[in-house]
């Protein structure tokens, strides 16, 4: 649509755990595209291998085959070391808000890490410090307290301020809500809602749940087995899923309104009657064959490519 | 108050033992290091006549058979062993420590030769090289002995270390870290060191009593320290020499050396107990079973037929001494019936679970209210009664199915056991009924899962079989705390399923505790609302959930962005600014006022309860009055 550069561009990624007989392979061929300032949804159950991805984009684990380009540049294969030139635009905020700030540093002293590492002088860095505490809904004054002194939310609130703090072009949002409750949850949300319009920045936004995907996505790709079921606009694939999986996937999150949840139930229900007759899964075929309720033999022996229905990407040989 | 301000100190100096081992150690090193600037007499001096004196003025220890001041040798002696210990302790850690930094950050082929190394040293007979040292390079010289043994001990420091740090660098912030491009040395020292400090400072209290014992014990053999240079094991050895002539001799040296290591193991230990959690949470106790009040055994069959299966009324439950956890809950569930009870963390719902069973933790009790099973008040009911009940009556499943089962046996053993215990069953038959029970939890192979490990199940499989282990009694009444939080949702919607089939097969009552108001849509009948230890609203779903009468669980709707599922996503979703207060700051009057967007003055009265939904109730003083959607509530 554009010619800008996009954000980030991820082409036919593959990783893989182990070596020779006993390795793994975790994600495959995985291909998307974050254009500046938007919001990519990452949704998959566990062993999807959407944490992963974002391991791989952060450079914490090892690239097979593929390639990741960050505004332009490959960074594929660069070391941590040398990704301070190459992707020093790309910050992370991690799920567990208990052990991703440091216990024994203050607030402030967590915050400036990067800044100081770079040659920022540390009453400058404090004062950028209390600016984005103030920034992500915390007092200047949180600066100089211990991670002990918060709650689970605020904890995230100060890992969200962490990543801001570089004025990045990317955070990757690892399950950054999954851990807190509901109140808190839809504070952070919000938050992050309120950042990708104020902020020049890109969230890679990964996360089990398709509703709360929803909400701050713009895009969503649906992760099964390490490969692509679905990839579209976020409304379209959450309200008229095409891939059998995303239809699982909807139908089974129960929805708290009484109505909506009956629908609901319905249809996981239906696809549970009509799974009975299921193709036996060879591992050759389509990762998602032996839960799918309208696989038919090729499913097993040949992998759907990606193909584009209705605007929405999908693989499936029958969606 | 806060955390922040109440330094390691203060807490460090609370500990008499602590103080004084300080203050003695203290003594020890300072005074023996500058001992020949003060000690009344040199340590070589021989006072002829006053050979073998008990403690005097003039000689505060007395003097040995040479007439020398015993104390002012121990202090000169002392400086000697104090740097011996000392020397042990550094090349001990600075060998160890580095070692194992290196080992936990490239791992792999380094940390398995790092490790197999230790290993050799480990292997090696310590005193036997050290005597053969000692053959080598004479015996006068204790510090090239010293720094031998720092060598041989330090695998201990660096096993030790290894695992610490290993735990260390999983934590996110070290990865966080690593993003930031710090360096790994600005990794180790600003991220992991300070993580580790403490076991650090209980390896080096550890070590430097090695350093002093290993010294006596060679001193003690002749080796260190000639004559007339005094050391503590030469002065023991020497006392022991004259022991029938002079007894006392014996005293100083053996008082010094085991004060020393007295001193620097209680600092261990200080250092060890780290942060000592004040949850005031007291421990176990058998006696806490013995000194409630009996209940006379049920007989079940002979239990009235009360209308609720399971009545909770008026229920306070708290921790000993302190504050409530539950206040004045009143729930109840009748046969083949399901009631959710859902709220936000710390609102008291698992405690109100947990008490039903009787599986409260140690230090928290029930303080008034009834819990009737069948119409029978079980709420004062000991261990052995509650036995009884549970398992036949009443079963618990909890939100880790790990829990409920024992890693250690099979599945079929787990199965069979409850089987034949509670339902008194052959073995065989107990066998054929576990089969029957998996193929009713809706697991596929059940022959295969009988067999098998708790480990070798996956997540939803694994919630199956302690669903299963929970129905061996044929229960009536089934408690399941968060069964699914654990899991991925179509598993969740899987268990769902079960769970509403038994319900509908066996006529059971469920009570399910969550956070997920979805689940409460999908699978209860009626619903609790609790917030900070109380039932804020209660009554039919559908009632509830689509026309909330409390603010907070309008609020909560709000903030659950599946609410609008299949709708249009809000821009904002209704959050509730604040947390939920802390249980020691509970009030009577309404304890969700300060986080209301609709409080005013008559919410600082203290709360009442009024009828609402269809039999249910809600606690807001301004019930009636206000209109309720899912987004006005926020005071954003």
């Amino acid at each position: 649509m554009t010619n800008t550069t996009p954000l980030l561009e991820v082409t036919d990624l593959s990783v893989q755990y182990g070596k020779g007989k006993t390795a793994f392979t975790a994600v495959s061929d995985i291909s998307f595209v974050i254009q500046p300032g938007q919001v990519l949804g990452l949704v998959g159950e566990s062993g999807s291998g959407k944490s992963t991805i974002g391991k791989a984009i952060l450079g914490l684990e090892k690239v097979k085959t593929g390639s990741i380009k960050f505004l332009g540049t490959d960074i594929t294969h660069d070391s941590l070391k040398r990704r301070k030139k190459t992707a020093a635009g790309i910050r992370v905020v991690f799920q567990d808000p208990y052990s991703s700030l440091n216990p024994a540093l203050t607030v402030g002293e967590t915050l400036i890490e990067p800044l100081v590492v770079d040659g920022v002088k540390r009453e400058d860095a404090l004062a950028l410090a209390r600016e984005v505490l103030v920034k992500v809904g915390l007092s200047p004054e949180a600066a100089d307290r211990y991670p002990r002194n918060f709650s689970g939310g605020q904890r995230q609130r100060i890992a969200i301020a962490r990543a801001l703090i570089v004025r990045p072009k990317l955070i990757v949002l690892d399950e950054p809500v999954s851990a807190l409750d509901l109140s808190t949850q839809a504070q952070v949300l919000n938050l992050l809602a309120d950042l990708s319009q104020s902020e020049d920045v890109g969230f890679l936004f990964i996360a089990h749940d398709l509703d709360v995907v929803r909400f701050l996505s713009d895009d969503v790709v649906v992760l099964y087995k390490g490969r692509v079921m679905e990839h579209g606009d976020v409304n379209r694939v959450v309200t008229a899923p095409k891939h059998p999986y995303t239809q699982t996937l909807t139908a089974a999150a129960p929805a708290p309104n009484p109505h909506v949840q009956k629908v609901r139930r319905e249809a996981w229900q239906q696809l549970q009657v009509s799974k009975k007759q299921h193709v036996a899964d060879i591992g050759q075929g389509c990762p998602f064959v032996a839960r799918c309720p309208i696989a038919q033999e090729n499913c097993a022996t040949e992998i759907p490519a990606l193909r584009e229905v209705t605007g929405v990407k999908v693989s499936c040989h029958y969606a | 108050m806060s955390p922040a301000k109440k330094s390691k100190l203060p807490h460090f100096l609370k500990r008499p033992g602590a103080v004084l081992s300080l203050v003695w150690l203290a003594f020890i090193v300072i005074g023996s290091l500058t001992a020949p600037l003060w000690v009344p007499f040199d340590f070589a001096q021989q006072n002829v006549g006053f050979e073998l004196l008990t403690p005097n003025s003039q000689f505060l220890l007395g003097t040995d058979e040479l007439g020398r001041d015993i104390f002012s040798r121990i202090m000169v002696a002392g400086a000697g062993t104090i740097v011996g210990a000392t020397i042990t302790v550094l090349v001990a850690f600075g060998i160890g420590l580095p070692a194992a930094f290196v080992s936990a950050q490239y791992g792999g082929k380094v940390e398995a030769f790092f490790s197999r190394f230790a290993e050799v040293i480990f292997a090696l007979p310590g005193l036997v090289m050290i005597l053969a040292l000692v053959g080598a390079i004479g015996q006068e010289k204790m510090e090239p002995l010293m720094v031998f043994f720092g060598f041989l001990i330090s695998p201990a420091v660096y096993r030790v270390l290894l695992g610490q740090i290993i735990s260390i660098r999983q934590r996110l912030y070290v990865d966080a870290a690593r993003l930031n491009g710090l360096s790994s040395i600005r990794i180790n020292l600003r991220h992991i060191l300070p993580g580790i400090w403490r076991t650090v400072l209980v390896q080096v209290a550890l070590i430097f009593v090695a350093g002093i014992g290993i010294q006596a014990g060679l001193s003690f053999l002749g080796i260190g320290p000639q004559e007339p240079n005094p050391s503590w094991g030469a002065m023991i050895l020497q006392a022991s020499n004259l022991i029938y002539f002079s007894p006392w001799m014996m005293v100083p040296p053996g008082l010094i050396l085991v004060l020393t290591v007295f001193a620097a193991n209680e600092l261990a230990d200080v250092f060890g107990e780290g942060e000592a959690q004040n949850s005031g949470v007291k421990p176990f106790s058998f006696k806490d079973l013995k000194g409630r009040r009996r209940a006379n055994l049920p007989v079940v069959e002979a239990a009235p037929k009360a209308a609720n299966l399971l009545e909770l009324k008026h229920l306070v439950v708290g921790v000993e001494g302190k504050h409530e956890l539950v206040t004045d809950v009143s729930l109840a569930i009748r046969q083949g019936e399901v009631l959710g009870v859902v709220g936000e963390s710390g609102c008291g719902k698992t405690m109100t679970a947990l008490s039903v069973i009787g599986l409260l933790p140690p230090g928290v009790k029930v303080r008034s209210g009834s819990i009737l099973l069948n119409g029978i008040d079980i709420a004062d009911w000991n261990e052995q009664e509650l036995n009884t009940v549970r398992g036949s009556e009443m079963a618990y499943i909890s939100q880790e199915p790990m829990v409920a089962l024992d890693p250690m046996f099979t599945v079929s053993h787990q199965l069979v056991y409850p089987l034949k215990r509670i339902r008194g069953l052959s073995k065989a038959a107990a066998k054929a009924e576990a089969l029957e029970l998996l193929r009713q939890v809706g697991i596929v192979n059940p022959e295969r899962v009988l067999k098998s490990y708790p480990h070798q199940l996956s997540g939803g499989m694994a919630q199956r079989v302690a669903i299963a282990l929970a129905l061996t009694g044929n229960p009536r009444l089934l408690i399941a705390d968060e069964p699914t939080t654990a899991l991925d949702v179509t598993i969740q919607a899987e268990i769902l399923d079960l769970l509403r089939a038994l319900v509908q097969q066996r006529g059971m009552g469920l009570v399910i505790v969550t956070h997920n108001l979805g689940v409460v849509a999908d699978i209860a009948d009626q619903v609790a609302v609790m917030y900070a230890g109380q039932v804020i609203e209660a009554g039919p779903v559908a009632d509830v959930l689509l026309n909330p009468a409390h603010p907070y669980t309008s609020a909560l709707l709000g903030a659950d962005p599946h609410f609008g599922a299949d709708g249009v996503m809000p821009d904002r979703l209704a959050s509730i600014p604040g947390a939920v207060p802390p249980a020691w700051e509970w009030t009577s009057s309404c304890r969700f006022a300060a986080r209301c967007n609709f409080a005013t003055e008559i919410c600082k009265q203290p709360l009442q309860e009024k009828a609402a939904h269809q039999g249910g109730a809600v606690k807001c003083m301004r019930f009636g009055e206000l209109t309720l959607t899912t987004t006005n509530h926020g005071k954003n």
